[in-house]
């Protein structure tokens, strides 16, 4: 055999080595990425505004024929907890709750019966800003749905004994809260960061002023704060402009004109750099951790928004999970995010381990938060963040009630009826410039604050 | 790693429950790849975006004796690294995806899911197919995954008093049967755990014939099988574990547990029964399920009309029934008191209201319980994550395909004697216990 055979056959035996030790020592996801049959998919998301042929009243739409289901989400802006008054805290989420126990001319029973043979969903919720409410329907029974919605806005039954049972089960979810450690210190933390504001008050209410609501009481909040000037609505569904323009009429347009306005001041966050610990005998102990954040139509939003999400915010691949959780086994998890309201921002995190690890976690977060607002973050974690915030951007379109609760989101916060089209865009238009000043200037010893709840000895 | 134990079952059947169903309920297209590995699509199309999904039959009660924890730390553990994926770089590859990646370990399957951009899906199952093969972690991964286990049960069981009532009930209900145990394993378990137990786990029942993959989204199912089979394919058939047998619960057992917990701040009744599943006797959990509906799911069910409306005696009354399991299933009866009613009071009411309830049963009524329960079902069509969620752990258990879809006929198809008989059968013959847990120092504990 000449020697150029051998070395023929050499090379050949190396390449299917090669071949070999390739196969069962690599993956290359770019490669599978790039080949994959499934990519380059264009998906559209129009929205539309309507506004109402009668009453001019403006939503957003976005219609999907792919099921024939419709879903409305509404928000009465500035009707939440900071709605009430000095005696009637707690009155917005009663008053939520008693939206769905009965209206006009159906008792509480008769109005389930209704929902739940038509299968159709009416709920209300209250948080610290606004009350909030959402319907879902099939397309044969929308017209049911609607005559059902509109009569709980305008003529909700409010009856005392639904009140009194309303009153009861909301002092016993305020108990319910102290069962949780995490929701306990959350409480303890809003207060010591925000009171006397009202974003400093449990937005379930006080007890003692909870047991004195009135009838005549709920109702008058309902009438004064449920109006067409706070009113926003989102749409998505089986339904087309001019059907959502007579809805809007038919369900909107007897509300009164004016509804609750604008009128508690900006919450200034009682920051020190200080920690504070809270004893409680619990079997691991909890943190929470505040500090001053930024608005959502902010410059700084995005850049902020991608250097939370590298420090805490992308779950166990964050810096903070990789070093407590991933590389030293301390705690099941640790989270930072950002938490906007209509008159505060913050970063918010939170993680709980048992109290010999407790300093070593607390430690790790505070060498982690410096160090992001000192260094910042590397171009290639703001490519890989960027690419997270960009691919996974379709998962929003999975839930109907997600999309229409988005499309309210999109106007209250004024991003635009295009936001859809163009939110990949602003992500990746963020430079590595903006997110390092956006970290140096959060991201200090200053702006922090850790509370804790457990032993602490 | 996030763990639902039976809630997970719980809530799919609440969902099947409260929404519900045309003809077929999610159209599924079932396959079988060469090696053993079986397939399920669900078609949807409204957006282009997919849940991914792979279940294995393999839980906690698949553990040896005195193991307990290991199915789950397992799961934790196979995001530790392959031969080719190494060290925690599936978690990276899925995040700068853009995937939703999480998994969970109940009683009776452990199962790994990724909600993710269509164009990111054949990615997912390149990945899941590589550990469902090749797992390989190191020593130090193992050490520090434990530690983390071992925090997760601090946190999500001992923190919470609730939850370690709900230990104590099951440990009492089911005595010798593995549903008694943690799914966490306790404390000292998860300590002792080793390396080889695991692997050991690993190597019997992570087997394509043991392993259910599940693709709900914007895909087509003869695409979808074409991609199984060119990545799960390569996966070589092993002989996986036999059917596990279960011990036969005792039918006598009528147990009372009282508790008074740091930290409870109202009083609780749960009542558990055992009962049929779809594996020990699928004719009947139809029945169950309308008895469960007629009861107390809702807020025009006899216990909630009759309790909280009419009474006043409750702040919350509920039942539920869960027949997705591999052993016996379980019909819940849940209750938290009205203001200065002692728990004595609420329990005769209680089962005074349900004896009536039962007495009253009649073709009206049943008629009325079903059509609410079918109305719904459209919505189960809108959420592609949902509907493999649902599917996924229905077909683990045992489902068949047909069973799955042809749940609206089978309720239509129920007698209104069968939900009778039923309701005699697990109200008076079935093995049961009842838990009250109350806050320390509760003045009220009148028997």
């Amino acid at each position: 055999m000449s020697k150029k055979v051998l070395l023929g056959l050499f090379v050949l035996l190396l390449l299917i080595v090669c071949g070999w030790y390739w196969e069962n020592h690599s993956f290359d996801a770019d490669r599978i990425i790039k080949n994959s049959q499934l990519g380059n998919r264009t998906f559209s998301t129009p929205v539309e505004e309507v506004v109402s042929p009668q009453h001019r009243i403006k939503a957003y739409l976005l219609e999907d024929k792919s099921n024939p289901i419709i879903s409305i989400s509404f928000i009465f802006a500035n009707a939440g907890a900071r709605a009430e008054q000095k005696g009637q805290y707690g009155m917005a989420k009663i008053a939520a709750d008693l939206m769905v126990e009965g209206a006009g001319e159906w008792d509480s029973q008769q109005f389930k019966e209704m929902l739940e043979n038509y299968a159709i969903s009416i709920s209300f919720s209250a948080d610290n800003d606004d009350m909030s409410g959402q319907l879902l329907t099939t397309k044969e029974y929308a017209p049911i749905a609607f005559d059902m919605l509109q009569k709980t806005l305008l003529s909700p039954r409010v009856e005392r004994r639904y009140v009194n049972r309303t009153k009861e089960q909301v002092l016993a979810a305020i108990k319910h809260q102290q069962e949780n450690p995490q929701q306990q210190l959350s409480l303890m933390a809003n207060e010591d960061l925000f009171a006397p504001h009202p974003y400093g008050r449990n937005p379930l209410g006080n007890p003692d002023d909870i047991k004195n609501f009135s009838p005549l009481q709920i109702r008058t909040f309902i009438h004064n704060n449920l109006g067409q000037s706070n009113l926003i609505v989102g749409i998505a569904g089986d339904m087309n402009a001019a059907e959502a323009g007579k809805m809007l009429d038919d369900i909107f347009g007897q509300l009164p004109i004016q509804g609750a306005t604008d009128n508690i001041s900006e919450a200034q966050l009682r920051l020190d750099g200080k920690k504070s610990f809270y004893h409680a005998d619990i079997a691991q102990n909890i943190a929470f951790i505040a500090a001053q954040g930024t608005k959502r139509k902010a410059e700084d939003f995005y850049p902020l928004y991608i250097a939370n999400y590298i420090l805490g915010g992308s779950g166990l691949t964050s810096r903070l999970n990789q070093t407590a959780r991933e590389k030293e086994g301390l705690t099941y998890g640790i989270y930072t995010g950002l938490s906007i309201s209509d008159k505060a921002e913050m970063i918010i995190g939170s993680f709980s381990t048992t109290a010999q690890n407790f300093d070593l976690v607390v430690d790790i977060f505070t060498k982690e938060w410096k160090n992001m607002g000192i260094n910042g973050v590397s171009a290639q974690e703001l490519d890989e963040a960027k690419n997270y915030l960009i691919s996974s951007y379709n998962l929003r379109f999975a839930d109907i009630i997600n999309i229409s609760d988005m499309l309210a989101y999109m106007q209250k916060e004024n991003l635009g009826i295009d936001f859809l089209q163009k939110r990949n865009q602003y992500i990746s238009e963020v430079t590595l410039k903006q997110v390092n000043q956006a970290a140096a200037h959060y991201f200090t010893l200053e702006n922090l604050k850790i509370y804790g709840l457990g032993n602490f000895n | 790693m996030e763990k639902k134990f039976k809630v997970l079952c719980i809530s799919v059947l609440c969902l099947l429950f409260a929404h519900s169903v045309q003809a077929k309920l999610f159209d599924i297209s079932e396959y079988q790849l060469s090696n053993g590995a079986t397939l399920l699509v669900i078609p949807n199309h409204k957006a282009p975006i997919a849940k991914h999904m792979v279940w294995y039959k393999i839980g906690a009660v698949d553990e040896t004796v005195g193991k307990g924890g290991s199915a789950h730390l397992l799961e934790h553990l196979m995001f530790r690294g392959t031969k080719k994926v190494t060290g925690t770089e599936f978690n990276r590859l899925m995040q700068i995806n853009g995937a939703d990646s999480n998994a969970f370990t109940s009683f009776d399957y452990t199962a790994y899911h990724q909600n993710l951009d269509i164009s990111r899906l054949e990615l997912a199952m390149a990945l899941e197919a590589d550990r469902m093969q090749n797992l390989n972690f190191s020593d130090a991964d193992f050490v520090t995954e434990r530690d983390i286990v071992y925090q997760e049960r601090k946190q999500v069981v001992e923190n919470k008093p609730l939850a370690v009532f709900s230990e104590t009930m099951k440990k009492i209900l089911w005595q010798n049967h593995p549903y008694a145990k943690p799914i966490t394993g306790t404390e000292e378990e998860i300590l002792s755990l080793t390396k080889d137990d695991i692997m050991q786990l690993y190597q019997h029942y992570y087997a394509p014939e043991n392993a259910v993959i599940v693709i709900s989204g914007d895909i087509e199912p003869q695409i979808a099988f074409e991609l199984a089979e060119k990545y799960y394919g390569k996966v070589p058939a092993r002989t996986s574990a036999k059917p596990k047998s279960f011990p036969t619960i005792n039918a006598n057992t009528n147990a009372k547990l009282r508790m008074s917990l740091p930290r409870v701040e109202i009083p609780r009744l749960i009542r558990t029964y055992v009962t049929d599943s779809y594996n020990t006797n699928p004719d009947n959990i139809y029945a169950l399920s309308i008895l469960s509906a007629y009861l107390g799911e809702g807020e025009t069910s006899e216990l909630y009309k009759e309790l909280i409306q009419n009474r006043n005696l409750a702040l919350s009354v509920s039942t539920s029934y869960d027949y997705a399991s591999r052993s016996y299933g379980t019909f819940d009866i849940a209750a938290v008191p009205a203001k200065d009613v002692s728990m004595k009071k609420l329990t005769e009411k209680l089962d005074k209201v349900i004896r009536d309830a039962v007495f009253t049963i009649n073709d009206e009524k049943i008629e009325r319980v079903k059509n609410k329960m079918l109305a719904g079902l459209i919505y189960l069509k809108d959420n592609p994550f949902d509907a493999a969620n649902i599917v996924g752990a229905l077909y683990t258990i045992g489902m068949s395909k047909e069973d799955i879809e042809n749940y609206a006929d089978s309720i239509r198809r129920t007698t209104t004697e069968q939900v009778r008989h039923a309701a005699e059968e697990l109200l008076y013959k079935s093995p049961v216990t009842e838990g009250i847990v109350y806050p320390i120092d509760w003045e009220n504990k009148d028997e």
